[in-house]
């Protein structure tokens, strides 16, 4: 258990996101809310594609493969979506962006 | 792509589960997986059918299959560490038992596809860049507005989706258009070639960004250029249902400039319809007073269709199902602004991904 650093906190402008490979397991993906980082599940649990080529409004994350969309911030589903995607806690400190991952 | 199974060919069983949910069909050696399913009316996931968006793939949890289409785009979505491939470009090898990553559908498809032979006639250019033409079928196919269909030729290898522009119950001819696209064998064939006499393989109908007169609901079309084609069935399917007496239809229709537009005196004809509103986009000029005064039964915009929309169509009533159809760059912008900007729900809206 424990904070893992994923990026520095300049590499992801407001209102983008990226995803990055993480040591304690699967890849994550990070998204600045206009300042508030927000990190969940990289790939879309309805059909595996990376939901970094989706779209992000700083509140609802929209795969854009079916169009599957999730509140960010809860990663409760809405529209389309069948499933709730898997978020993780996020904080940013001295320019780093870290998760807190239960398996580290 | 369409080759309807011969008799001598080597049939398998195909045993595909999802969820818990299991289903089977039989799939001849040379027939496309998918295709082969589908036309068995099974509710198997897909877009394309064509190897490029991915919807289609599954895990091969027994046997083996080969590609039809080593170099499908749509195989960037398939991981072959975990035997993933896109079904609608492989074949059977043996018997297979296959795992989807999501669900069936939620309903077979109306109409299950099936393998159909058509003639060429009466091809025309419309504007210098897009072909209009008919296919002649053998036999009358039923389809739903909206839908397309795999089309292959003799001389280029590889089936490609075109959409329907006409719109009957049960019709033996099927209406096209082709964009001219620089580098697409299938079109430079056609815009190089007299066409009219060929012979076209044909399956379908596909896709379910179709129109369905029964669901009570306002309708928002939003086209590119070519995508206008689905968007003509559309409103001649909810014309002879007259689905427009108690429903508001407005069609955006973005193209370059007034050159660059067509069928508008189809779209003027539909335009008369009180109910029904017809605006043309203009991306590249200002439209001009002379186009107003000739053409007064649309509403004209200068700038890309999803900038003109957003000016349109500040609040849609959640009622609306919204179709879009166009090059890829098109249909990104605005599935954006649908969805960012005007908040819309993806429940609304409906399209097809191929191009």
């Amino acid at each position: 258990m424990g904070w893992e650093r994923v990026a520095g906190a300049e590499t992801i402008a407001p209102g983008k996101m990226q995803q990055f490979a993480t040591e304690g397991g699967d890849a994550v993906l990070i998204l600045n809310g206009e300042g508030t980082f927000y990190a969940c599940q990289a790939i879309c649990p309805h059909m595996d594609t990376p939901l970094e080529e989706g779209m992000f409004d700083g509140e609802t994350l929209t795969c854009h493969q079916h169009l599957w969309q999730w509140d960010i911030a809860t990663g409760d589903p809405k529209g389309l979506s069948e499933s709730p995607l898997e978020c993780l806690r996020v904080k940013s400190e001295g320019g780093t962006v870290m998760v807190w991952r239960d398996d580290s | 792509m369409a080759s309807e199974p011969t008799t001598r060919s080597k049939s398998h069983r195909i045993v595909v589960s999802a969820r818990g949910e299991t289903r089977e069909f039989a799939c001849g050696e040379d027939e496309h997986i998918l295709y082969a399913g589908l036309r068995a009316g099974l509710p198997l996931p897909y877009e394309c059918a064509s190897g490029t968006c991915g919807t289609c793939k599954a895990v091969v949890v027994e046997g083996t299959t080969r590609y039809a289409w080593e170099e499908a785009p749509g195989r960037k979505y398939t991981r072959a560490e975990r035997k993933e491939v896109l079904t609608c470009q492989s074949f059977a090898l043996s018997a297979l038992a296959l795992s989807l990553p999501g669900a069936f559908t939620a309903k077979p498809p109306r109409v299950a596809p099936e393998y159909f032979s058509g003639t060429i006639a009466r091809s025309r250019l419309l504007i210098p860049d897009v072909i209009e033409f008919d296919l002649e079928l053998e036999r009358p196919m039923s389809f739903d507005a909206g839908q397309f269909v795999l089309l292959e030729v003799e001389a280029v290898a590889g089936a490609r989706s075109y959409s329907m522009v006409n719109f009957e119950p049960e019709s033996r001819v099927l209406r096209f258009l082709v964009k001219r696209f620089p580098g697409g064998a299938l079109t430079e064939w056609m815009f190089s070639h007299p066409i009219d006499g060929t012979q076209v393989k044909v399956f379908g109908p596909l896709g379910r960004a179709s129109f369905d007169s029964g669901e009570i609901r306002h309708v928002l079309c939003i086209a590119g250029g070519s995508g206008i084609a689905g968007m003509m069935s559309i409103l001649e399917s909810g014309k002879r249902d007259e689905h427009f007496d108690d429903h508001d239809m407005q069609v955006f229709f973005g193209v370059r400039t007034l050159q660059d537009a067509f069928y508008l005196d189809e779209l003027k004809a539909h335009a008369r319809h009180d109910r029904v509103r017809i605006t043309l986009g203009l991306s590249h000029e200002e439209p001009s007073e002379s186009a107003r005064a000739l053409h007064p039964e649309l509403e004209f915009d200068q700038g890309f269709i999803h900038e003109v929309v957003k000016r349109a169509v500040a609040e849609s009533p959640e009622d609306t199902t919204i179709y879009v159809a166009g090059p890829p760059p098109m249909v990104d912008a605005t599935l954006r602004m649908l969805l960012l900007e005007l908040k819309h729900s993806g429940k609304q809206i409906r399209y097809d991904k191929f191009s």
